[in-house]
């Protein structure tokens, strides 16, 4: 079995992964059978944002990605032999 | 599975054989393959969200189910994505670390610098 550290982080994001599922299921297909005036309601934002939200969390995953592979690759260019 | 075409028939072979009869139409026959399930899958949940969310078909369905259906796709990349970090996550916290194994392997990888160095200063 992993230790320690291993463990930690890996059981982390399956926690955080599970809990992101549940918030988005329960805003995107169960509130809109749920009655406007119940209780629920204040704890989630407006359905707008629920898929302005992902897509601006795509951009940035992106944006790193990209960023990173920018950086390493400018990091490991070799200059060019001159014969 | 059968497709009927105005001129054609395409059937797809599943793990039995089908009895061919006769037909008027000329048959072709096609392996399903994984390929095509996957196709074939991902092709109905696609109109069935398109004839949602378009009303293709006037269906005048109440208004939480439209709303339902609209952020689907974002939806089911999420759900694609949380699926995906929670399957890599669980095999990081299980993943089997070996200590002895690596131990063993550390004290084989001195021995051989040993020899190595040993080799170098007799020649």
């Amino acid at each position: 079995m992993a230790t320690g550290a291993d463990q930690a982080v890996g059981m982390g994001l399956v926690g955080f992964s599970i809990l992101l599922f549940t918030y988005y299921t329960i805003w995107v297909i169960i509130l809109p059978f749920v009655d406007s005036d119940h209780v629920a309601h204040q704890y989630f934002l407006q359905r707008e944002y629920s898929v302005i939200l992902p897509g601006i969390a795509a951009l940035i995953l992106l944006l790193s990605v990209g960023t990173f592979i920018g950086v390493v690759t400018w990091k490991n260019r070799k200059p060019k032999k001159v014969d | 599975m059968i497709l009927c075409g105005y001129n054609y028939i395409v059937l797809v072979k599943h793990q039995f054989t089908l009895g061919i009869r006769a037909l008027k139409f000329p048959i072709i026959l096609i392996d399903m393959t994984k390929l095509l399930e996957w196709v074939f899958g991902i092709s109905v949940i696609g109109a069935a969200l398109a004839l949602v969310t378009f009303d293709l078909l006037d269906m005048r369905l109440p208004e939480a189910c439209r709303e339902v259906a609209r952020p689907m796709p974002v939806y089911l990349l999420l759900v694609f994505g949380c699926y995906s970090l929670t399957l890599v996550a669980y095999g990081v916290a299980t993943f089997n670390d070996c200590e002895e194994e690596s131990k063993e392997l550390q004290a084989q990888i001195k021995e051989a610098k040993e020899d190595m160095g040993k080799n170098v200063l007799k020649k």
